[in-house]
C-alpha cells in the first residue's frame, strides 16, 4: 500500500524519528516499511489532511484545522507509558497491577503501581493496551494478558488491576476538560485531487 | 448512598467523585447483551470488532467492552462489536452495505498477518460514514465517558467540531479510536481513499494483504464521492 503512487508525498513521513521525537519511543524490531504498511491508515489520514481544496469546495487543510477535535493521546491514551516509558512498558505495567493492594504501602513496588493506577483514574480518558503484533522488540501488554497464565490478571481481587476496573466505572473524573490541541497546519499542502497521484 | 470498595486517597479527592454504577447488569449478562442484533437508531453508536465476534474474544478485551456499556450506556450509547462471521447476528454486513466493503471482507476470504487490524481499518470508516459514532479498539480500556471526552462538542451545533482522533504529532494519529457524526465528507474521503489503496484482488477476489499494491478504481466506493 505505501508504494502506492498516492503516498509519495508522504515519503518524508515514512521514518521513526519524528515520532521518536515526539516522545513515542516503541522499540521496533522490524523496518520503517512494515511499520509503515501496518499503519497505512494513518498514513491516509494523513494525506487528506494536505489536500488543498481542488474546486469540489473541500479542503483536507481546512477541515483537519477546524472541525477535527484532537486530544493529545500520550496524555489521555497512553498515560501509562507517559510515566512508565515505553520500552518495557508490557511486562512493566503486567508486574505492576498484580502487586497486592494490601502490600506495604511504603515498597518501591507499591508506590509505583499507586501511582500509575491514580494517574490513568484521575488524568486519562482511556488505556489503549497494545498487542505490538510482534512489530516491537518488547511483548506488549495485551500479548501477555492473552497468555493462559495470565487469564484474569486484568481485575485480579485484591490487586491494583481491581482497583484499576473499579475506579474506571465507579469514579467520575472532576477535571471539566481532557487535553485538547489545536490540529497543526501541515507544512506541506498537496495541490491534488483525492485520488490524484 | 451506597459506600464505595475503594477510598479515593485525600491527594486524589479533588480531582474524583465516586459514582456507584447505574448498570448493575454482571459482566455475563451484559456479555450476553452485545451478542444479539441490534438495530441502528442513532449516532451514539459505539462500533468494534473482533473477526470471530465479542464470545470469543479474550477475556480481558471483554470486560474493556463490557465497561464501555456501563461507562457510557447510561448516556444512551449503544455498544457493538462486530464480526466477520456470516451467521453471526453482529456479522459487518448486516449493518452497513456490502458494496461497501471489500468483497474480500464481505466473502471472508482476506488472509495475511494482520487481517484483524486491516479488516477494522475498512469498517471503521464504514461504520462512522454510514451511522456516525465512536469506533474503538477491543484493546482499550474506557476509564471516561464518551460524552465528556469529545461526543458533547461533535453533537454541539455551535461548535465546529464533526470528528475527533488521539493526536500524536503533525498530522500524525493514532489508530484505536476516532469519532465521528455521519456522513462527515473528512472521514467519507479518508475511507474512499484508503480502500483505493489496497489491491484490486482484495476488492474483488481472495488474495493475501498487505503488499502488492497499486492505486486502483474502487468503483462502488469512489460513486460515495459523487
Amino acid at each position: 500500500m505505501i508504494e502506492s503512487p498516492l503516498f509519495v508525498p508522504m515519503q518524508e513521513s515514512m521514518n521513526f524519528e519524528d515520532s521518536r521525537a515526539s516522545n513515542f519511543t516503541w522499540e521496533f524490531n522490524v523496518d520503517v516499511k512494515t511499520v509503515m504498511e501496518y499503519i497505512s491508515q494513518i498514513l491516509a489520514w494523513s494525506r487528506v489532511c494536505m489536500l488543498e481544496d481542488m474546486g469540489d469546495g473541500f479542503s483536507g487543510v481546512d477541515y483537519w484545522t477546524k472541525h477535527v477535535l484532537a486530544f493529545d493521546v500520550l496524555q489521555e491514551n497512553w498515560g501509562g507509558e507517559m510515566i512508565l516509558g515505553f520500552p518495557g512498558f508490557g511486562q512493566r505495567m503486567a508486574d505492576l497491577l498484580t502487586v497486592p493492594l494490601d502490600s506495604d504501602p511504603e515498597s518501591e513496588e507499591y508506590k509505583e503501581a499507586s501511582k500509575i493506577v491514580w494517574r490513568l483514574l484521575t488524568k486519562s480518558s482511556m488505556q489503549k493496551i497494545t498487542h505490538g503484533k510482534g512489530l516491537t522488540k518488547d511483548v506488549q501488554l495485551g500479548t501477555i494478558w492473552d497468555q493462559p497464565e495470565n487469564k484474569g490478571k486484568d481485575r485480579a481481587p485484591g490487586t491494583f488491576a481491581e482497583l484499576l476496573r473499579f475506579g474506571c466505572v465507579n469514579f467520575v473524573q472532576s477535571r471539566e476538560s481532557v487535553v485538547y490541541v489545536n490540529a497543526p497546519r501541515p507544512p506541506k499542502t498537496l495541490q491534488k485531487g483525492l485520488l490524484e497521484e | 448512598m451506597a459506600q464505595s470498595k475503594f477510598s479515593i486517597p485525600a491527594e486524589y479527592r479533588g480531582q474524583l467523585e465516586f459514582h456507584p454504577l447505574s448498570d448493575t447488569r454482571s459482566d455475563a449478562t451484559i456479555l450476553e447483551s452485545l451478542t444479539k442484533h441490534v438495530p441502528v437508531t442513532s449516532e451514539k453508536n459505539i462500533w468494534a470488532f473482533w473477526h470471530a465476534g465479542v464470545t470469543d474474544m479474550p477475556e480481558w478485551c471483554q470486560r474493556n467492552m463490557v465497561d464501555w456499556v456501563r461507562i457510557n450506556g447510561p448516556d444512551g450509547w449503544t455498544v457493538r462489536v462486530l464480526d466477520s462471521n456470516p451467521d453471526s447476528p453482529n456479522y459487518a454486513v448486516k449493518y452497513l452495505p456490502a458494496d461497501l466493503l471489500p468483497q474480500a471482507f464481505v466473502k471472508g476470504s482476506m488472509t495475511g498477518p494482520y487481517v484483524g487490524p486491516h479488516s477494522s481499518d475498512f469498517l471503521r470508516g464504514a461504520c462512522l460514514q454510514e451511522h456516525g459514532g465512536a469506533y474503538v479498539d477491543v484493546g482499550n480500556i474506557p476509564i471516561r465517558s464518551l460524552d465528556r471526552i469529545c461526543w458533547r462538542q461533535l453533537e454541539d451545533p455551535k461548535s465546529p467540531f464533526q470528528v475527533a482522533i488521539p493526536w500524536m504529532y503533525g498530522t500524525i494519529t493514532a489508530n484505536h479510536f476516532v469519532a465521528a457524526r455521519k456522513g462527515d465528507p473528512f472521514i467519507k474521503r479518508w475511507y474512499v481513499q484508503r480502500f483505493v489503496l489496497v489491491p484490486a484482488e482484495v476488492q474483488s477476489i481472495d488474495v493475501e494483504i498487505g503488499t502488492n499494491c497499486s492505486s486502483t478504481s474502487g468503483k462502488a466506493v469512489t460513486t460515495m464521492l459523487a
